[in-house]
């Protein structure tokens, strides 16, 4: 261990004489001014001021008014609908089995020892088979963990059982470091053999799966005692409990009866595998079939109302286009407002459900992905026209007779500088005999994450002429898309290139 | 200098609280805002500056600043953060049957072992911001990576600026009061997946309203949170509910999607696994040209070439440290000691890569390095500790995504860089004792028991560690990492041959998988809104992103007074 340790506290030596050493040599270095940010272009608040007040008045048409409200219904309708055609839940788990039929009932909530009984008895009265009780639980998985001096490990289930303990608390050995009173050390098989019936069919909850593997909370985490110490130990003040144990078979079709408000879960266990019947309501085919029949109905009504919307949306596609937005700016038009019908739909439908108890269901689901759908698909995909001009390449190469190389130099400056598309941030001119060498850094003046650098490299070949060289590459602080950013670097270069243009046909010397 | 003592003091200040309010989180609720710590920082900073000194910062002292306070938000990660992990371990199941030593988790006093060891691992994992600033130049200037946390750090650190301006305080506020009406709320969840399992049992679906991620979302590039969205509802609504049809894992009726994701945890790591071996070999193959001539570069210059050295012998000798300490149960065979060093070598240069496109790498990756030691056939929890990112402390793939994220914001508002890398990795270590201190403090004073942080909750995660550190039965399913492996040739293949999923980036798409679809769906919300502001315009767009990364400084300031209302007993 001291040599762990040796290397340990070299570690850290030699990390913070690194991290010093950086510090110390980082203080030499300059800071760098930016620039540039203090352009946040101002029209963006009124571009969103346009955009809201045509979306008021698209949505105050009879026809967006139609949509939401089809939708709304639809959707509570398939709450309606959904709640009658849910069925319970059941899975078989085939590992879980033993030789005589038992029957493990889980109770939805926890009652009084003689409730309980009452209450089975009255369940299983109509049952033609033989049956018996065999145990009356009471299991809790605790909110806040019970901590115990002389117990290494907090307390997260409390299992209390009918006929067991006399009055001490059961703990595994492995959790408690001295005797203390009420509470007892045993071994894990005999803390199982409260915990699991004939050793298989646990009483204790399970807490999640991993895998195929069911989960159990660890055995040093678990109390076992009586139904009076347990129900006292979480704060009742008579006997409770919430699990019973029934010995013989029970047939499943009687217990599915009886899953509801009373009982949560049931356990049918047998030679074959334990049948597992939930209170869980899940959505049955039933249920699906009819979210496809509504969502038909839905796309009906919504496709006409949406078609009849498509002059009024043209006619704003084109006003956005007078104001400035780009040419497919309107064909977002339609986007946003199925976006904002559908939630102004869901807000109305969960402020109903909320009030009455309305479920969600995989009909809504179903009902709201066809609305979408269908929505979008009567939406025009272009409502302008975008232009389809070759870009400029990021390189060309071009050999120019009877050049001035200064002259030439001097026009290229001029043209990056008098540009009003463009914010130069930097701009390095190097002059040689025969060579001449431009770079500049520009920024979209539309935009401040934008731009494009340039490189012109002038070189004299033979006597009179030159080969003028270009290099530029375009840049964004976000990823613009590739498009965009080609188009920014053409409008850069068709400067220069009218320039050479202009001295290749001679109209410059 | 004096504005360097000035920003050191300011940072001081900021980490001292932020250390407190990050490891509270961590404590009583189990999460922790330390990721997004750059981009919340610089607003603190800035707020500071104005209350205490009476002064505006350049935007590179504020940097320098944050930095210093970001150092103490990322050590709780690795100190108290692991120290409560830990201490949650020895809680659930015995420690000497895993081998987990006393001088990881609380069990009285703190002891200079405590201690030695957790700045030992705040060292080790500095190994990757060395990393990080060994191939900066290779990831931001090279493969023009965008690195979205940095570029939002600096975002936050500029609009901060103008603060006073009515339009960012407004934004910011919003943020703060949403978060703030959230917390104490509680964050509403629409699950169906309970009754998806009656129709396709493993099919998760939800809808939640965590405004973080939401706003985080919209700071990433759009191919990258439409990429996210993608790999998260795929995963939720297609792989899964195959790989439960295929009985890898059990799905029930009336489990939610917190159970799913449980149930299905050792399916999906192995999904993962198989993804990343794929991911890493194409990325390494395709960018083998560039990738070794910055390696000619870096080896060439004087000061990366220290650094890279530095780095790896710190890894190096932290994974022969795993075969060195053997506790009671543990035992790492030392023949494999280079493959582990390899494989977290790999995996620190592929977090960085994909940092720069996705901005987190959350733990995405992490699990190939569980895989190894895992075949290595290591036993007991120290080889784990030690050489694994995922379930142990040092930290190296983190520091390195977080480094780098540091070096793009250094870029972008013209701070010092060595001066910056310098400070953040003084700073962690610097605060790792005291945020060490805070967790042990927090565990004497409220134990385990918080009633916030339901220990039942660990039960799965306790679970799984404790069959990894037994062997690790049933920890990893080989054919569902097939089918992750599978999977990416499909992502390339629709990414090559669809034109409208040209930009998607496969590492957005593996982020996306590891997401829950309650997340995911907040990931294509926020694409849809990128989508229609883009289409307004990109000064529309940009506006949305200068505004996101207020909003997201205002959400993080809004945790941290839910987390101090919390501490008070307020809510």
């Amino acid at each position: 261990m001291e040599v762990a340790a040796s290397i340990m506290a070299i570690i850290v030596a030699v990390a913070l004489a690194a991290f010093i050493a950086l510090i110390i040599s980082g203080t030499k270095e300059k800071e760098r001014e930016v620039t540039g940010f203090s352009r946040i272009d101002r029209s963006v608040g009124a571009k969103l001021e346009l955009m809201a007040s045509i979306l008021r008045k698209l949505l105050l048409t009879p026809s967006a008014l139609i949509i939401v409200l089809t939708l709304a219904v639809a959707l509570a309708g398939m709450a309606v609908l959904s709640s009658e055609s849910r069925s319970q839940s059941a899975f078989v788990v085939p590992v879980i089995k033993v030789e005589n039929n038992l029957t493990l009932i889980k109770l939805a909530n926890t009652a009084p020892v003689d409730d309980v009984l009452n209450a089975i008895e009255s369940l299983l009265s109509n049952t033609t088979s033989p049956y018996h009780i065999e145990g009356i639980y009471l299991v809790k998985v605790v909110d806040e963990p019970i901590r115990v001096e002389g117990v290494r490990t907090p307390k997260l289930v409390v299992v209390g059982v009918d006929n067991c303990c006399n009055g001490v608390y059961l703990i595994s050995c492995e959790a408690l470091d001295s005797p203390n009173p009420p509470f007892t050390c045993v071994n894990e098989d005999e803390l199982k053999g409260y915990l699991y019936v004939d050793g298989v069919l646990p009483v204790i909850p399970i807490e999640a799966f991993i895998g195929n593997k069911p989960v159990f909370p660890p055995l040093t985490s678990v109390i076992v005692t009586s139904l009076d110490d347990a129900s006292r130990l979480l704060g009742y003040e008579e006997p409770v409990a919430n699990v019973v144990l029934v010995g013989g078979y029970l047939p499943p079709s009687t217990m599915r009866e009886s899953l509801g408000k009373l009982v949560s879960e049931v356990w049918v266990v047998s030679e074959k595998g334990a049948l597992i019947l939930t209170s869980e309501s899940v959505s049955s085919l039933k249920e699906v079939i009819l979210a496809v029949f509504l969502s038909i109905a839905v796309a009906v009504v919504v496709s006409s109302a949406a078609r009849s919307m498509t002059p009024r949306v043209g006619e704003v596609a084109n006003r956005l286009m007078i104001s400035g937005f780009p040419s497919w700016g309107g064909a977002i038009i339609y986007y946003v407002v199925v976006m904002l019908c559908s939630t102004i739909a869901i807000a109305v439908y969960s402020g109903v459900a909320i009030m009455f108890g309305l479920p969600a269901s995989v009909g809504h689901l179903i009902l709201v992905g066809a609305f979408v759908l269908t929505a979008l698909a009567y939406t025009p995909r272009t409502t302008g026209f975008v232009g389809t001009g070759r870009a400029e390449a990021d390189y060309f190469s071009v050999r120019i007779d009877g050049c001035v190389i200064n002259k030439l130099l001097e026009d290229v400056i001029s043209a990056i500088r008098r540009t009003e598309f463009f914010v130069i941030e930097e701009l390095t001119i190097k002059r040689g005999n025969d060579k001449a060498f431009v770079r500049s850094k520009s920024i979209f003046s539309e935009t401040w994450g934008i731009g494009v650098d340039i490189e012109v490299l002038i070189s004299s070949v033979g006597e009179t002429s030159c080969r003028v060289e270009v290099r530029a590459s375009d840049w964004s602080i976000e990823e613009i898309s590739a498009s965009l950013t080609r188009s920014v670097r053409s409008l850069a270069l068709s400067r220069i290139r009218s320039v050479i243009e202009l001295w290749r046909l001679g109209y410059s010397r | 200098m004096p504005r360097l003592k000035r920003a050191v003091i300011v940072g001081t200040l900021i980490g001292a609280v932020m250390g407190f309010v990050d490891t509270y989180g961590y404590a009583v609720t189990g999460y922790t805002t330390a990721e997004l710590s750059l981009v919340i920082t610089p607003v603190l900073v800035m707020v500071v500056y104005r209350l205490l000194m009476k002064s505006v910062p350049s935007p590179s002292e504020q940097l320098l600043a944050s930095l210093v306070a970001v150092g103490s938000s990322l050590s709780t990660t690795i100190t108290s953060g692991m120290y409560i992990t830990y201490t949650m371990l020895a809680a659930m199941v015995d420690p000497g049957v895993i081998g987990l030593p006393q001088w990881l988790y609380y069990s009285g006093p703190l002891t200079p072992m405590h201690y030695l060891f957790y700045i030992f691992a705040s060292a080790s994992s500095l190994s990757g911001v060395l990393l990080a600033y060994a191939f900066s130049e290779h990831f931001i200037s090279k493969e023009r990576l965008h690195y979205p946390i940095g570029v939002s750090a600096s975002l936050s650190i500029l609009i901060s600026r103008a603060v006073s301006s009515k339009e960012v305080a407004l934004v910011f506020a919003a943020g703060l009061v949403t978060e703030l009406l959230l917390g104490v709320l509680g964050f509403p969840l629409l699950d169906l997946t309970p009754s998806l399992q009656g129709i396709v049992p493993g099919m998760a679906f939800a809808v939640g309203t965590d405004v973080l991620v939401l706003l985080l979302a919209l700071m990433l590039p759009l191919s990258v949170t439409a990429g996210v969205a993608l790999g998260s509802i795929s995963m939720f609504l297609v792989i899964l509910p195959i790989m439960a049809f295929a009985g890898f894992f059990a799905a029930f009726p009336g489990m939610g999607v917190y159970d799913i994701v449980s149930s299905a945890a050792p399916t999906m790591s192995s999904f993962i696994i198989g993804y990343v071996i794929v991911i890493t070999a194409f990325y390494f193959l395709n960018y083998r040209g560039v990738f070794l001539s910055s390696l000619r570069f870096i080896v060439k210059t004087r000061e990366t070439r220290t650094s890279l050295l530095i780095a790896l012998t710190i890894q190096l000798l932290t994974i022969i440290l795993a075969a060195v300490i053997i506790t009671h149960n543990s035992y790492f065979p030392p023949a494999f000691i280079p493959i582990v060093f390899l494989v977290s070598f790999l995996l620190s240069i592929v977090t960085m890569r994909m940092v720069g496109e996705t901005g987190t790498a959350s733990q995405a990756l992490l699990p190939l390095g569980t895989a190894t030691i895992l075949a290595s056939g290591a036993r007991g929890a120290m080889p784990y500790v030690l050489a694994d990112p995922y379930t142990g402390v040092p930290m190296p793939q983190f520091m390195a995504g977080t480094g780098m994220n540091v070096i793009k914001a250094t870029e972008k508002v013209g701070a010092p860089k060595r001066l910056a890398v310098g400070l953040l990795g003084l700073s962690v270590l610097v605060f790792a004792p005291l945020t060490l201190l805070y967790g042990h403090v927090l565990l004497s004073t409220y134990g385990i028991s918080s009633p916030r942080l339901n220990l039942s909750r660990w039960i799965p995660i306790v679970a799984w560690m404790s069959s990894l550190y037994s062997g690790g039965e049933g920890s990893i399913v080989v054919p569902a990492a097939i089918v992750g492996a599978i999977t990416f040739f499909i992502v390339l293949a629709l990414t090559r041959s669809l034109k409208s999923l040209a930009g998607l980036s496969a590492f957005a798409f593996l982020l996306g998988t590891t997401l829950t679809p309650d997340m995911g769906m907040l990931f294509a919300v926020a694409a849809l809104i990128k989508f229609i502001a883009y289409r307004m315009g990109t000064d529309v767009y940009e506006a949305l992103l200068a505004y996101a990364s207020v909003a997201l400084s205002g959400a993080g300031a809004g945790i941290m007074i839910t987390t101090v209302m919390s501490a008070l007993g307020v809510v």
